[in-house]
């Protein structure tokens, strides 16, 4: 049994002995719980109300339908962000020259393109169908696994416009900070925001 | 994802998306210009086949008279004519160990870059001129 569960039991417990939750808070606060840990488990039950037991507050569930559900939303935004930045690189050194580097194959924005085709649809249907289930059910969005990858999401985006501000610094530094590289980072720095902007407030929920 | 105020987020990303799209489908031309690369990339290994049958037959033979049929320490039978459109390709020696291989490419190389895959020599246009090592 974990400490959470250990303490949940002993709120329960406690309500059921007739005890008030300000009384509960204190004798867990002396046994050296802290505060943030007493607030969850005093909060996980309303108080007993005569012939009835304490009633749980409603909690993170996981589920298997859930894993698959944002697995493949969380998959096709991270495709759609790879990808997007790949052919809009390819479109900036299409568009700005630049004397110091001269590749210009192409080949490869063509699979970008075609990756693009079926993934924007699925990230858009898979976003509607999760808009109308948390309308209709607002109870799903306590979902584990929606956190998770909500987290995971946003932890990627950080790294991202991290990396982006830091490649960033060092070309300033190195002098190959050109209009092609401003407009790059640039890209890079918008579809992070946009990701970011998308998740925002998931975790909190 | 629930949010109205996020909504501009999800049209944002669906945009930033069609416009990369679109924009790549004119940077790389579309269906149209990949068949064109596609062809002249068969061009490019008929070439390459071209040139590694006449090392052969200038190391093996020692002559330079620009037939690259199959003989028989060199049997490869290397097309000799376009497929696409059944031109055949130009072999002309030139100077004593140098021939020249040329093909009709529908696009133009890069610059002044060689083609890409092609056999390594003197490139200029559809044509290029490379080098027999025999004694």
């Amino acid at each position: 049994m974990g400490s959470k569960d250990l303490l949940e039991d002993f709120v329960k417990e406690a309500l059921v002995a007739g005890q008030g939750k300000d009384d509960i808070a204190v004798a867990l606060a002396d046994a050296g719980w802290s505060e943030t840990e007493i607030h969850d488990a005093v909060d996980s039950w309303t108080g007993a109300e005569p012939g009835m037991p304490p009633v749980p507050h409603p909690r993170p569930y996981v589920s298997a339908r859930d894993a698959i559900l944002y697995g493949l939303l969380f998959i096709s935004l991270a495709v759609l962000c790879w990808h997007i930045n790949q052919l809009g690189f390819g479109i900036i050194d299409h568009l700005v020259e630049d004397v110091a580097d001269r590749t210009r194959g192409s080949s490869y924005l063509r699979w970008s393109i075609a990756v693009l085709v079926p993934f924007l649809p699925l990230f858009l249907v898979l976003d509607r169908r999760i808009y109308r289930q948390t309308r209709e059910d607002p109870g799903q969005r306590r979902s584990l696994v929606r956190r998770w990858f909500a987290s995971i999401t946003l932890l990627l985006a950080v790294l991202a416009l991290l990396g982006d501000f830091s490649a960033s610094v060092y070309a300033a530094l190195s002098g190959e900070l050109t209009l092609r590289f401003i407009l790059k980072a640039l890209l890079v720095a918008i579809t992070g925001l946009l990701v970011l902007g998308y998740y925002r407030g998931e975790i909190n929920d | 994802m629930i949010e109205p105020r996020r909504n501009w987020v999800i049209w944002a990303i669906a945009g930033l998306t069609l416009a990369t799209m679109v924009g790549g489908l004119i940077v790389t031309g579309g269906p149209g210009q990949g068949r064109k690369e596609r062809r002249d990339h068969v061009r490019l290994n008929d070439l390459a086949a071209l040139f590694d049958q006449a090392r052969c037959i200038g190391a093996s033979e020692q002559r330079n008279d620009g037939d690259l049929s199959a003989t028989a320490q060199c049997p490869d039978e290397p097309r000799l004519a376009d497929p696409y459109t059944d031109e055949p390709y130009r072999i002309e020696p030139v100077e004593d160990r140098h021939l020249r291989l040329c093909a009709i490419f529908e696009l133009p190389a890069d610059g002044d870059r060689p083609r890409y895959g092609g056999p390594h020599g003197e490139w200029d246009g559809h044509c290029v001129v490379i080098q027999l090592k025999y004694d």
